[in-house]
Order: C-alpha cells, then structure tokens, then sequence
C-alpha cells in the first residue's frame, strides 16, 4: 500500500515536471550511447561502427522516449483531460445554456458569500479578544422603576473586585464621547479617550508592545497622571519617535505616556486613542448607580446563570457597603450578558434576515440551474442512449456529466468569489456604517471554504439531476430516441420534476417580495415620520470640549468658570454667526444634545402642586439649549417663546418642554406655559415659558421622548448646530474652524458632520436592508420569470407537432395560447399559494426590523400575489403567443 | 495500463536483478548495470537495454532506489543509482519469494522417476 501510495505520488510530481524528466532521461540515454561507444571503440570498432551498434544495443530512442513517458505518466490524467476537454466543446456547444448557468451561479455563489463573510465577521467570531466566550458585560436591570438596563458603576465594580466568586477579573471603563483635547508641541487635536481600571485592557488583550500598562497603583486617586496610548496615535503625535516619559497635555493635564498599544488592539467599535487610569474613590461611590461600564472575565466553566447569580448575591452585600438608594425597592438585580451580544446587539436580526434572503435567492438560482439541466438532459437524451447503445458505459457517460458540471460549478465558484470580493464593497451598502467597526469583514478562509462547499454541492445537484433522468432504470433506446426530436410528450418524471422547481421557484420569490414590499412600506412610513427638524442637510454639526482649566478663570464646572465659560460659548457663537452663509446657529450644552446623536440623557420631573406618585418617577430626556437652538434646526415652536442670552446669563428658572410632554401633563400645548416643574419634587421650580414639536432623540424608528429643555448651562463639551446653505462643504468646515480658533486657538472641532448624516444614519439599516432585499427580490423575479419561460418554451418545443396538428384542424389560435397559459399559471398559483403560507410564518423575523405596518399586512401580501401571478401571466404568454403563431404546415413538414 | 502476463514477469524479474546488482556492486549509473547483467548472463541472457531504463524509471518511483547525477569513471555524466533501505527489503523478499518459486517449479519440472 505504502508503495502504490509512493508510485502515485511520485507519478504525479513528475507529471507536474513532465517536460524537466523528458530532458533528463534523454540525457541518461545520450550518456549511455557515449559510454557504450567508447567501450566499443576500445574493443576495436571502428567509431562509426560503435555508434550504430550502441544504438541497436539500446533500441530505437523514439520509442523509449515515449515508453519512458508513459512508465512515468498518469493514465487517469490523461482521460481526466479528455473529459474536460470533451465537458469544454459540450458547453461551448450551447453558449446560452451555459452564460445563463454560469450568471445565475455567479450571482447566487457571490451574494451568499458576501453575506456569509459578514454573517461570519459580525456574529460568529465578533470580537477580536483573547476567550471571548468568558467575556461578559456587568448590566443590571432595574424593573422597580421601569429601567431594563444599568450598566455599572465604581461600586459595582469595587464590590464585584471585593466578592466575587465567579469573576476571574473584573475592570470599569467609562468614556465621554466627547473628545478631549490634546495640546503640546503640535496643533491642538480631538481624540477620543477612555478612562480604564487597570485590570480592563488586560482582560480585552491589550499588552503594550511598548512600556507597560496600568497597575493598581495607576489606579489610586491621586497617583501621578499616566497614560496608554493607541499604535496609530504613537504614529501620528509622536512620528514612531520614543513616546514612553513624554507628556501629553490632555484637557490641560499634563500625563506622562508609560505605553504603547498594539496597532492590531481595538476598543469595541469605539476609536479611542487615548487611556487613562478610571481612579474610582471608594468613599465617593454609591450603590445601585450607573456610571461607567464594567466587563468580567469568568473563570472557567462559569456560565451565565451561575455568575448572575453570584452578582444577585454581591447586590445584597453591596446594598449594606455603599450608601445610595435601597436596591430591593428598585428590584435591581444582575442581567449579564456574553460581551459579544452586547457588541452585535440588535444587528444580529438584521444579519440573519439578509442572510436568509440571500439563501433564499441562492436556492432559487440552483433550482434555475437545475432546471436548465433539465431541458438539457433531455434534449442531450437520445445522444446519451445512443452512446449507451453503442457500448459507452454509463460509467464513461456520468463521468461526461460530472466533468461538465465540475467545469461549470468551478467557474460558477471563482466568479461567485470575483463577485463576492467586488460585492463587498456593496457590502457598505448593505451593512452600511451600521457595522461595529471592531469586526473586520474579509474573505477569510472559511468563507472560501464555504463557498467552496457551496460550488460542490451546486456541481453534485447539477450533475445528479440529468445523471438521475438519463441513467433511469434502463431508458429503452427507441423511447429515448422517440422522446427526442418527436412530438411525443417527453417524460412525466421529467414534466414533474421541472413543474416542481417552478412552483419552488415561484414560492421562494414570493416570500423575497414580501419582504421586500415590507420594508419598502418602513421605509415610506419612516421618511414620512416627522423627525422634529427640518432641511437637516443644511445644519453643519460640530463639538467642542473647552478644558475647565483653560477658561480664565480656573475651576471645574460650579464656580465662576461657568460664567467664563457660557460667555466663552456665547463668543464662539457671535464669530460662527459671522461666518458668511451662516443663517443661525446655537449650542447645546454637553456631548448629547443633537437628535439621534445615539445618546441620551434623562431625568425625573416633578411637577409642582402634584404630589409625587408613589415609588420612582418616570425618566424624561433633558437637554440644555442656547438660544436660536431649535430655530437653527427649524424645530418649531409651538407655544410661548425660546430661551434669550439672559435665560443662561442670569441663570433664571426657566424651562420648555416638547408638545408630547406638555400633553401628558397638562392637556395641550397651550396649557403647559406658566406650570412650574422641577427635578426635585421640591422648590426651586422652574417656570415653563415655551413648547416645541417633538424631535425623536432616539431614532426615527422609536417615539419621540417627553424631553424638558433647560437654558444652556457650562460644559466642557458642547455640540454646535450651524444652519447654512454651505452646510457640508469643506470650504464652510474651514471657515468654522477659523472663527472658532479667532475665538481660542487651542481648540478642536470634533465629531464634524450635518445633521443630515445623523438622520440617514438612523435610517441605515432600514435602507440596507430595503435595497438588499430589493435588489433579491428583483433577481429572484427575473430568476422566476426565466424558470416560467424556459418551462413554457420547453414544454411548447416538446409538443410542436400537436399544435400544428390542432391549428391545422382549425382550433383558434387564442385557444392553443390559453392552453399553455393556462398550464403555467396553474404552476404558479401554486407556488403563490405556498409562498404565502411561508411568508406568513417567515415575516415574523422581519417584525423588528418592520415600522408602521404589520408583518402580516393582507393588502401586501394581496398586492405582492397579485403582481406576481401577472408576471407569470407575461412569462408564459410570450412563448405560448410565438407558438401559436406556428405556420401548421410548417411544422408537419418538418416531422 | 493493463500489461500482458508475459511481459510483468520478466518486468519483475529485471527488477530483482537490478536490484540485486545494485546491492552487490553499489551505486551504478544505467550503462554500468546493464553490462553487469550481460556478463554475468555470460550473454546468455540477452538483455535489451532500453528496457534496463524504463525499469529503473519504475523501481525510482517505487522508491527502492535513488538516482543522483554524477561523474563516471572515464570523466563522463552519468546517472548513478544506488538501492535504498525500502529497496533493500524489497529485495530480501523478492529473492525469497524467487527461491520459493524456483524450488516450485524446480519439483514441478523434475523428471518423475521415483514415484
């Protein structure tokens, strides 16, 4: 066995090297004839004599050439290259079979790898950590005063550190989106930073390449200021130059760099450059909070329900060790998930759904395939019998089919990949900016492996099913010759097999439709939402973090750099104003006070002369504007009037409220001026002066929030809305920044973008998914529509002669028509029929992803059956109408 | 790739030979090894030496021997061959089965006389 193995492998090497061996033993044998000669001659021969009786002596060189060959050659090779070369001549043969094959196996193999290659990225191996499977994000649910997620907090996290028994390691990082600012021997610059404890990068794999990373001793309220930072900032700041001792001035800190993250190391999707020590202070903390996020590793073999109860366990002690809130009155309690559902979240509907809808449309594409095969198989059948009669074993004949079908698989697999790998750059079209930056999508090698495995199953169907047909149990040589050229109706499995994948076919696009036309419904209804803002493609947005301490001044947020800093604000709004084409433009104080920035900020309010229902108050959201805020969105002002600079100035209790809110409490819009609320069921109240519409904060898709709008208050950061014709352009950019740095030249725009992207981004997902099943329903259609009229065709070119015959005995042409029509759209109603059962059970996964109509909308599914019968009704009448058009005698004569 | 009866066992006799020179004489390059197998023949045995190469082209690929280009003694290129291990095993079992065989047939061919 060993050696057969060695002969095998050998013969293959060397029919890789077939032209480097022929070289080589033809020298072997020039050496031979040389030394055999020269023997001779000092025997005594004349040379010439030598040289002939050598060759005698060896035999004729030709044939040892070619014998040698063949000793070295591999037969089967030989007759695999026949095959291939007999599969190429069968399909250059019958070029529309083929490039009709070919494209539906392109399509079908392209888009499923696509979408599995981000199907694999995004929910099969999301994260790019070390044990993913032990990770778990720390969130608590709070059902005693509705909340149903708390993140962490420092005492969560001291006290998980303190009592755990499930947790390996613990860490808390917390981020202000907000950038901060880092100032030094460059231009001032926006980065993104994150305060960590120093177990948290450890636990995400983040060991510096260069330096070290935190310690505990990073982690104590007032150690030395440090700092880790990003590859790509080393890069940037620091040109690659020794970072490790240099001081980063951020937010006016000065910190000294202690390392270096690796280039490959990301922070979830969040692109932060810069990490700082968290520096929880244990007397400060209290429990149950929300502040910051904390992750676990577990250790190992803990599941979910066994940590989450452990931290049921620790809630209990903590309630006793921090001072806060009782958290048996808020029913806090742990609700843990896997860090990579926290990451995925609810893309993971999304995914499968255009996972499905590419399956789906890659099941229609083989059953088109199959099909065609079909029509082939049986018009190639008295070809096949007669190499059969002839003495072909049927052996050498399936080896025929498979070779043809391997041929067209694997060039339907490499163009699937070609498509795939140009596909992903659709990819952005169908993910969107929707996709968590953290997963890389690419066409690794288990997708190529899946694709791989797609074009082997494709190539087994293909090949099986004219194989089954042909090689049926002994097919008599006369039937299958009759079958034919002849009018005799061809065979019934035949008819049923191909009827079946039509009504499949139908079936399948059905339910691509459906869901197209659902989502082409959210997305009417979405757009026809009424966001709160208007014309936000002219509404350029930008924040700005101005450190505490470079207000003159001094101090944190509370003393007088409050005033310094509102009238900084307040002069950084005057230079905006100034900039040429700027209509209006405001402020809101913080990072999260533009609409649908993905961030929200809430509170309770009391209203005064109300006493407060019994257990916690319902969260409202809150903002704080400047003036001519909501005018530079254009959000309308319903009642009463806008804040004025001596709202802020003179810190009056003022407040407005959206129209939503005002209804709630008090009946209407008009109504609410005068009320006084407050966040505290107590005095100061603040008097409500105004209402505005409502602006859905949250997302075009959810409800706009009951919002309390407060005068602008002093923030470090702030997000700036600028209303301009020139919204967008980079010249208008510039412009900006320069009135801005007239103002302060350390500063930095950050996050700069119009509010337009906010608004598309909030509609992503709904497009993607719109155009992706918009664009496979449309295949799916053309596929079906092709599949209707190749069975039509073939069914009429089967049965020529009986529609002469019928003609020529004077029935009418409508009528031969009709009989044919009548036939296909039996077949597709049918497929309509179970199409909509299975739509009815498969909209159901599309209900998350569905607004403002329901998943089982009749009128859709009606309207969808409807078109889709039509268009059955076009695919058969065209060929049907061609052969009723047959000149009878004509088509005898041919017979 | 069906050979005919006649030809695989002088095939395999060919082989065994070679080998067995092979074995003896160390490594040979093709000429060499076809003249050892005439003279001990005593040209009785008249080999054709094409075949010689197209048996060493099989035993190479069976991996019983190993082929290395060299200088011959009268300063001329030539293939060397010399057996390998796999070879040498190869050839302990051939000549075991050959005696067997030759003894088979020695009985079988032996005048009867005393029977």
């Amino acid at each position: 066995m060993r050696t057969l193995l060695h002969v095998l492998a050998a013969r293959i090497r060397d029919v890789l090297r077939r032209d480097d061996l022929d070289r080589d033993f033809d020298q072997e044998l020039q050496s031979h004839l040389a030394m055999a000669e020269e023997d001779k001659v000092r025997r005594g021969l004349p040379r010439a004599e030598a040289q002939r009786a050598a060759r005698v002596e060896l035999g004729g060189l030709t044939q040892l050439r070619e014998a040698g060959r063949a000793a070295r050659g591999l037969p089967l090779l030989d007759a695999v290259r026949q095959d291939l070369r007999a599969g190429f001549r069968g399909l250059a043969r019958n070029p529309t079979f083929t490039v009709t094959v070919l494209l539906t196996l392109w399509l079908g193999i392209g888009a499923t790898t696509a979408m599995f290659s981000v199907v694999n990225g995004v929910l099969l191996r999301p994260l790019p950590y070390p044990e993913q499977d032990r990770l778990i994000e720390l969130v608590h649910e709070a059902p005693g005063v509705g909340i149903d997620e708390v993140f962490a907090s420092p005492a969560a996290y001291l006290g998980y550190r303190d009592h755990s028994r499930t947790f390996e390691a613990v860490g808390l990082w917390d981020w202000d989106r907000s950038p901060v600012t880092v100032t030094g021997s460059r231009s001032p610059e926006a980065v993104r930073s994150v305060e960590v404890t120093h177990e948290l990068l450890p636990i995400l794999g983040g060991d510096p390449i260069l330096g070290r990373g935190f310690d505990a001793a990073d982690d104590l309220p007032g150690s030395a200021a440090t700092a880790v930072i990003s590859h790509g900032f080393w890069q940037r700041w620091f040109d690659g130059a020794d970072p490790l001792g240099q001081a980063l001035v951020v937010d006016g800190t000065p910190r000294e760099v202690i390392g270096v993250l690796p280039r490959s190391f990301r922070f979830f999707d969040y692109p932060a450059e810069i990490f700082y020590p968290l520096q929880p202070v244990r007397a400060d903390a209290r429990f149950p909070a929300s502040d910051g996020r904390g992750i676990a590793r577990l250790k190992p073999g803990v599941g979910l329900a066994e940590a989450s109860a452990d931290v049921a366990r620790m809630i209990a002690i903590l309630d006793e060790e921090y001072p806060g809130e009782s958290a048996a009155a808020l029913q806090f309690g742990p609700k843990l998930r896997w860090l990579r559902e926290s990451v995925v979240g609810d893309l993971r509907d999304t995914l499968w759904v255009l996972l499905g809808t590419v399956g789906l449309l890659l099941a229609i594409a083989c059953a088109n395939v199959a099909n065609l095969a079909l029509v082939r198989a049986a018009a190639r059948r008295p070809e096949l019998a007669i190499r059969a009669a002839l003495g072909g074993g049927w052996g050498s004949i399936a080896r025929l089919a498979v070779t043809e079908s391997a041929i067209v698989a694997l060039a339907g697999g490499t163009g699937g990949l070609v498509v795939a790998y140009a596909g992903l750059s659709l990819r952005r079209a169908i993910g969107g900016g929707d996709l968590p930056y953290i997963m890389t999508v690419t066409i690794d090698p288990i997708v190529v492996s899946v694709t791989a495995g797609i074009s082997v199953l494709a190539t087994v169907l293909f090949a099986l099913v004219p194989l089954l047909h042909v090689a049926g149990p002994a097919v008599p040589l006369a039937r299958a010759m009759r079958g034919g050229g002849r009018s005799s109706t061809e065979g019934r499995e035949g008819n049923r097999a191909r009827h079946s994948l039509v009504v499949s076919q139908v079936a399948l696009t059905l339910v691509l439709l459906i869901g197209s036309a659902l989502m082409l419904q959210t997305f009417r209804s979405l757009h026809r939402v009424d966001p709160g803002f208007r014309d936000a493609g002219g509404v350029q947005t930008f924040q700005l973090t101005i450190p505490a301490a470079a207000v003159p001044g001094g101090e944190r947020a509370g003393g007088p750099a409050s005033e310094a800093m509102v009238r900084l604000h307040g002069r950084i709004l005057d230079r905006l104003g100034e900039v040429p084409g700027v209509e209006a433009a405001g402020y809101s104080s913080f990072n999260d006070g533009l609409p649908l920035d993905g961030d929200d900020r809430a509170t309770a309010i009391f209203v005064e002369g109300r006493p407060p229902v019994d257990g916690p108050a319902a969260l409202r959201e809150v903002q704080f504007v400047s003036p001519r805020f909501f005018e530079t969105l254009r959000t309308p002002l319903l009642a009463g009037r806008a804040f004025d600079w001596n709202d802020i100035r003179q810190r009056r209790r003022v407040v407005m409220v959206s129209e939503n809110l005002a209804r709630a409490e008090w009946g209407s819009a008009g109504a609410a001026l005068g009320q006084r609320i407050g966040v505290e069921p107590a005095p100061p109240w603040s008097e409500v002066v105004g209402v505005v519409k409502d602006v859905h904060h949250d997302g075009i898709d959810r409800p706009a929030p009951e919002t309390v709008v407060f005068p602008a208050v002093a923030s470090e950061t702030a997000s700036f809305a600028v209303r301009s014709r020139r919204a967008g352009t980079t010249a208008f950019v510039r412009d900006l920044r320069t009135a801005v740095w007239s103002v302060n030249p350390t500063l930095a725009l950050a996050n700069v973008g119009t509010l337009d992207d906010l608004y598309q981004r909030s509609l992503a997902r709904t497009s993607a998914t719109l155009r992706l099943l918009a664009i496979a329903g449309a295949m799916a259609l053309v596929l079906a529509l092709v599949g209707i009229y190749g069975v039509v065709s073939y069914a009429i070119s089967q049965r020529r002669r009986e529609i002469g015959i019928r003609l020529a005995l004077g029935a009418g042409n409508g009528r031969v028509r009709r009989m044919f029509v009548t036939r296909a759209l039996a077949l597709v109603g049918v497929g309509v029929a179970i199409g909509l059962v299975a739509s009815a059970w498969l909209a159901r996964l599309l209900s998350s992803l569905v607004h403002g109509v329901e998943v089982s909308d009749p009128a859709t599914f009606a309207a969808v059956a409807v078109a889709l019968t039509a268009i059955g009704l076009a695919g058969s009448y065209l060929p049907a109408l061609r052969a009723s058009k047959t000149d009878p005698v004509e088509t005898l004569r041919l017979e | 790739m069906v050979e005919s009866n006649r030809s695989a066992i002088l095939q395999g006799t060919l082989d065994l030979m070679v080998l067995k020179t092979l074995e003896q004489m160390g490594p040979m390059h093709g000429y060499g090894i076809a003249r050892r197998i005439e003279q001990v023949g005593r040209d009785a045995l008249v080999v054709n030496q094409g075949t010689v190469y197209l048996c060493l082209v099989r035993l190479v690929q069976k991996g019983w021997i190993t082929a290395r280009w060299g200088v011959s003694d009268n300063n001329r290129r030539a293939k060397f061959y010399s057996i390998t291990e796999a070879g040498v095993t190869q050839l302990q079992a051939e000549t075991e089965n050959w005696e067997r065989i030759a003894g088979v047939i020695g009985r079988v061919l032996q005048p009867t006389g005393r029977g």
